[in-house]
């Protein structure tokens, strides 16, 4: 196992209490959470990626960049308008 | 030279995002909790930086410093949206929220 697949192992045992927190608190508390666990799966798909040497795969951590900004912003929108 | 360089940077990266993840964890109130969604984006950069110190030149590099550039210019979006919707959801109406945006 190499540097980066131990930084993407870090990084994802590190999202874990992440995802039980987002369930437990209120829904619009959960939002840190949600945040900080998308941005951590992007980087951890780079770099696993890199730590398997397959850098076609550094589009999936793009990709899961983008959408964490674009579900943080509508699951924003929709609490803040049921709040 | 190059393996402890990257290394390094990655290291650095799981640590901010460690860190982040036990600020968001740990922290009691909503707002303060926000600080912590930022240093993710620059563990984005970090890792970022590793790629290219690794690769050089390629397109894997490019979409790396993408995303470094899009987590940067995106979280304080994210932060201010966020708190927004924590104020709305305390029951605060639009005036007041814009009014505390104004300062």
């Amino acid at each position: 196992m190499n540097a980066w697949l131990v930084a993407a192992l870090v990084i994802v045992v590190a999202t874990l209490p992440l995802g039980a927190a987002a369930l437990r608190r209120p829904a619009v508390e959960g939002l840190p959470a949600l945040q900080v666990a998308g941005t951590g799966a992007a980087l951890a798909l780079v770099l696993v990626a890199m730590g398997v040497h397959r850098q076609l795969f550094v589009d999936l951590g793009l990709v899961a960049g983008l959408m964490t900004f674009a579900g943080t912003i509508t699951f924003a929108a929709v609490l803040g308008r049921a709040g | 030279m190059r393996d402890v360089l990257v290394a390094i940077l990655v290291g650095l990266a799981a640590a901010l995002q460690v860190l982040a993840a036990l600020g968001v964890l740990v922290v009691r109130d909503p707002f303060d909790r926000l600080h912590y969604t930022s240093p993710p984006a620059y563990a984005g950069v970090l890792v970022a930086a590793a790629v290219a110190v690794e690769l050089g030149p390629s397109i894997a590099t490019e979409k790396a410093v993408l995303l470094a550039l899009l987590l940067v210019a995106t979280s304080p979006i994210a932060v201010q949206v966020m708190a927004r919707a924590t104020r709305a959801a305390a029951g605060e109406d639009a005036d007041d929220i814009a009014a505390a945006e104004r300062g």
